[in-house]
C-alpha cells in the first residue's frame, strides 16, 4: 500500500468516525452540534500532528482515546439540559430514556418497513436536503464496493444486487461494470446492479436473481446493537449454489444507512464464512432462520456498544424482535 | 467516584481558564495529564454547555502553530461560579480529610 492509499484510507476512517458522531448527536441543537463535531475533528487532527499514525490500527487506538461517538453523544445529551444532577433529574433521565427507546423502536420499525416494502430508500431529516425525484447515476466503476454503495446511497439510490466476475485486470472487490450506466437519469430509490471483480483467478459465480435464489437465509437481518446508536443492518443474498453476498450497514435512528463493508462467502448448513471487502480476515457466522451470529465482530463493528453477542435477529414480519 | 469526578471537572475547566485563554485541545491535554478524563472527546460537550450557560465565551484567534483556534475564556459569571466552588470545595475537602484521617476521633 503506498502512502497516498494509506492516507486516504486513514482519512476515510476519521470521516466515518465524524459522520457517526454527527449522527449520534442528532438530538442536539444544530449549531452547537456542528461546532462540537468541528472541535472533535480539530482535536483528532491535533493528536495526529503530535503523534503521527503509521497504520489503521494506530489510528483506531487514537480514536479510542478520543472516545466512542456514542459516549461523546451521551455526554452531550446528558449535559444538554444543564440541570443539577440530583432529585428530579433521575426521573428526567428515565423519561428521556424511555422516549429515546420509543423513538428508536419507531424509527427502526419505519426504516424496516421502508426497506422491506417500499422502493424509496430511507432518508434523513434535518440537515440532509430533501430528495428530488430523480438523480443522475454516478460512475462507480473502479470504486470498491463499499465506496460505490456510499456514493449511490448519498444520491438516494440503492445497490439492488451485486454479482462477481473474474477479471484479469481488476483487483478483487472493485466494481467493473454497472447498470444503469453512468449519466443516466434514474428514479430515486431505484436499484442498480453492480458487477464486482473477484480478482484475476477463481471461479466465476453464476448469479441468479435475488428473489428466485434466496433460501435458508433471509434477505434482511437486523442487529440489535443494544442501547447504542446506530443499529446495524445486514442485507444479503443467498445464491442457489450456496454462496452468499451482502453488505453490513449502520442503520441510524433517522433511517439513513451507511455501508460499513460488503462481504461474500459460502454457507454450509448453519454456518457461513464471510470475507469482508475492506478489512480483516474471514468472519465465521452461525445462522438459523431467526438469527445470525457473527464471531469476533467487534473488530469490524467498532462503534457498537454491546457487541459481545454479535447477533443479528431476523424478523419475518418486519418488526424488530 | 465517577459522579464526583464529573461534578468537579467543570470547575477544573473553569480553573484552567482562570488566568489564561486556552483552546479546547490544550484544556483536554491538561485534564488528561492530570488523569481527570478517560475519553478526551467528552470534554467538548462540557465546553459547549459551559458556553451555552454563559460561564465561558469563545473567540477565534490565530494560534502560534496550525490553523486558527477557538479560544475559551472565563466570563464574569464563570469567574464568580469558580470562586464560589473553590470556597465550598475547600471547606468540603477539609471536613472529609479530617474524618478520613482521624476516623472521626476528636
Amino acid at each position: 500500500m503506498n502512502r497516498t492509499d494509506l492516507d486516504s484510507e486513514l482519512d476515510g476512517v476519521v470521516n466515518e468516525y465524524l459522520r457517526h458522531l454527527d449522527h449520534a448527536l442528532a438530538k442536539m441543537d444544530s449549531s452547537r452540534r456542528a461546532q462540537l463535531v468541528e472541535e472533535i475533528e480539530q482535536h483528532v487532527a491535533d493528536l495526529r500532528a503530535i503523534n503521527p499514525v503509521q497504520n489503521r490500527a494506530e489510528l483506531e487506538n487514537l480514536l479510542d482515546r478520543v472516545g466512542r461517538p456514542d459516549d461523546i453523544a451521551a455526554a452531550a445529551l446528558e449535559d444538554e439540559d444543564g440541570t443539577p444532577r440530583s432529585g428530579p433529574r433521575r426521573r428526567t433521565i428515565v423519561i428521556v430514556g424511555l422516549a429515546v427507546a420509543v423513538v428508536v423502536l419507531a424509527s427502526l420499525g419505519i426504516a424496516i418497513a421502508i426497506t422491506r416494502h417500499n422502493p424509496t430508500p430511507p432518508r434523513g431529516r434535518g440537515h440532509v436536503p430533501p430528495p428530488a425525484h430523480s438523480a443522475t447515476m454516478p460512475n462507480v466503476v473502479g470504486m470498491n464496493l463499499p465506496a460505490a454503495q456510499v456514493a449511490l446511497q448519498s444520491l438516494g439510490l440503492q445497490v439492488g444486487r451485486t454479482q462477481q466476475v473474474v477479471s484479469p485486470s481488476s483487483p478483487p472487490g472493485i466494481v467493473v461494470s454497472q447498470a444503469p450506466a453512468a449519466g443516466s437519469r434514474v428514479a430515486r430509490g431505484s436499484e442498480s446492479i453492480l458487477t464486482v471483480s473477484s480478482g484475476p483467478s477463481g471461479t466465476s459465480v453464476t448469479t441468479t436473481t435475488a428473489s428466485a435464489a434466496a433460501r435458508e437465509l433471509p434477505s434482511g437481518i437486523y442487529l440489535d446493537g443494544g442501547s447504542g446508536t446506530p443499529h446495524y443492518y445486514v442485507s444479503l443474498t443467498t445464491q442457489s449454489d450456496g454462496t452468499i453476498s451482502g453488505s453490513l450497514s449502520y442503520l441510524y435512528q433517522d433511517g439513513q444507512t451507511s455501508a460499513v463493508f460488503s462481504f461474500s462467502g459460502s454457507t454450509n448448513s448453519g454456518t457461513a464464512t464471510l470475507t469482508p471487502s475492506t478489512a480483516g480476515g474471514p468472519i465465521s457466522v452461525t445462522y438459523s432462520a431467526k438469527q445470525m451470529q457473527f464471531g469476533e465482530c467487534t473488530q469490524y463493528l467498532k462503534f457498537a456498544q454491546s457487541m459481545a453477542q454479535c447477533t443479528f435477529t431476523y424478523s419475518p414480519g418486519g418488526a424488530l424482535q | 467516584m465517577a459522579q464526583m469526578r464529573k461534578g468537579a471537572i467543570e470547575y477544573c475547566v473553569l480553573a484552567l481558564l482562570r488566568h489564561d485563554e486556552h483552546y479546547g485541545f490544550e484544556l483536554v491535554r491538561e485534564l488528561s495529564a492530570a488523569d481527570l478524563v478517560t475519553s478526551e472527546g467528552t470534554i467538548y460537550p462540557l465546553l459547549s454547555r459551559l458556553r451555552k450557560d454563559g460561564l465561558v465565551e469563545t473567540t477565534w484567534r490565530e494560534s502560534t502553530q496550525g490553523p486558527p483556534r477557538r479560544y475559551y475564556r472565563l466570563t464574569t459569571q464563570g469567574k464568580a461560579s469558580l470562586e464560589a466552588f473553590i470556597d465550598q470545595w475547600q471547606q468540603f475537602s477539609e471536613a472529609v480529610g479530617r474524618i478520613l484521617v482521624s476516623g472521626g476521633a476528636k
